[in-house]
């Protein structure tokens, strides 16, 4: 196995003999200090499974990707944001409707962006879900890596629900006063949960202020670590394969 | 098992599509990176808002000066906020159609100064900053002449556009100035 696994790496070495360091630049510069190719090569260029099954296994990539591209946007909305009952709306309103350079309306672009990758995350994040429930790529060893895909999905969740909030438009404010309500309805734990989210019994600035925390601050935190996290277990695991088997990836599967 | 199939390895084919991937890379990177440089330099494109106040006819000036207070709406972002500024305006000369705009303000650290007709002089009490009828500094601490405003004359009224002028006032304040802007 020891050997095999050996043999598997030198094969996917020869594949890359082609990217050679360049002579000049700053790709020599830190080619020299470390050698990049030891990650392009153990990282990005595992092997997938041949012809259009392959494209199962871009849905995780292209979800970190929005992910990213929400990361940028929001850190750019949160310049001209301001999360007071006095504040959100027009600030979200001048967004969308003054910040312009040169005419073009910038504001609303980037609000845009912004928007719609929060609805590509939430489907691309199901299709993911989708694909390793039906490839059963779950299954041991990789059960740590679905549960830690529970919780992103858990996140992305409340990123979308807090985030809603934030514009502090009508359907903003109705869509939470009904989501924290269901939370209400809880067992139990549901009424102490409800205030603690509200920040008081009623929808008030604390509700603004904890939500915009929650979006900007607390969720962003845990994703980054737990998206680090899930690409470690896929890295040091091996993709899973389609429930196809003797593809080329069953061959890289084995290797750290 | 562990081997990898290298039958349909061309070298080719992989450096183009080495490329091709690099390519869409940066194409993807552009389409957010460009859009959010646009957005970040957004403060340094210069907002065009005129807001040009009037003060009132022109028959009613003299070769003295005449004291307007003038209120106006200023925008930073999506705040928007009153400012109440105090100018004086008179000819340049008992006949003459040039109007001469200044403000209060006084040029050391900000408070009003007001026209005293009777000593034909601008007096700040703050630190006894004293201007001539052209806003001269001529005793005291200024450091230079009372700020004057481009007069826009127009159907025999006077207008002026505060906007500009009141960007330099809040500069001023920021450096130290303690001048309120709303009494003269």
């Amino acid at each position: 196995m020891d050997e095999g696994r050996g043999t598997a790496e030198e094969q996917i070495r020869q594949l890359n003999a082609d990217v050679k360091i360049p002579p000049r630049g700053l790709v020599h510069w830190l080619a020299e200090r470390f050698d990049y190719r030891a990650f392009v090569i153990k990282d990005l260029d595992k092997p997938v499974p041949g012809d259009w099954w392959g494209w199962f296994f871009t849905l995780g990539t292209a979800a970190a990707g929005i992910f990213l591209v929400q990361a940028i946007t929001g850190v750019l909305l949160a310049m001209y944001y301001a999360a007071t009952p006095e504040g959100a709306y027009e600030s979200v309103k001048y967004i969308s409707e003054e910040l312009k350079v040169w005419g073009f309306p910038i504001g609303h672009l980037i609000r845009g962006m912004h928007f719609w990758g929060s609805t590509a995350m939430i489907i691309l994040v199901g299709l993911h879900m989708l694909r390793v429930l039906f490839f059963g790529s779950y299954k041991k060893p990789r059960e740590v890596t679905w549960l830690i895909g529970v919780l992103l999905l858990i996140f992305t969740a409340g990123f979308a629900f807090t985030g809603y909030l934030l514009p502090w438009d009508q359907k903003a404010y109705w869509a939470t006063q009904v989501g924290t309500n269901i939370l209400g309805t809880l067992p139990v734990i549901g009424q102490p949960l409800k205030v603690i989210i509200r920040g008081g019994q009623e929808m008030s600035a604390m509700t603004l202020t904890r939500f915009y925390a929650i979006h900007v601050l607390i969720l962003p935190a845990l994703t980054t670590l737990f998206i680090l996290a899930h690409l470690a277990l896929v890295r040091m695991q091996g993709i899973s394969g389609t429930w196809r088997g003797k593809d080329p990836v069953d061959a890289a599967k084995g290797e750290a | 098992m562990n081997k990898v199939d290298l039958s349909g390895y061309d070298p080719k084919r992989r450096a183009f599509f080495r490329r091709g991937l690099m390519l869409l890379s940066g194409l993807l990177a552009a389409l957010v990176g460009i859009p959010a440089i646009a957005f970040l330099i957004e403060p340094l494109v210069e907002k065009i808002r005129s807001n040009e106040v009037e003060l009132g006819p022109i028959e009613e000036l003299t070769d003295r000066p005449r004291k307007y207070v003038i209120r106006f709406m200023t925008q930073t972002g999506w705040v928007k906020s009153e400012k109440v500024m105090t100018l004086y305006a008179r000819r340049a000369a008992p006949d003459s159609d040039e109007v001469v705009v200044m403000s209060n303000i006084c040029t050391h650290l900000g408070c009003p100064a007001r026209w005293e007709d009777e000593n034909d002089r601008f007096f700040c009490p703050c630190h006894d900053g004293i201007y001539d009828i052209e806003g001269r500094v001529i005793g005291g601490p200024p450091p230079r002449p009372l700020d004057r405003l481009k007069p826009i004359v127009r159907d025999g009224y006077l207008f002026v556009d505060p906007t500009d002028y009141i960007h330099q006032i809040d500069e001023e304040k920021l450096l130290g100035g303690k001048g309120s802007t709303e009494e003269g």
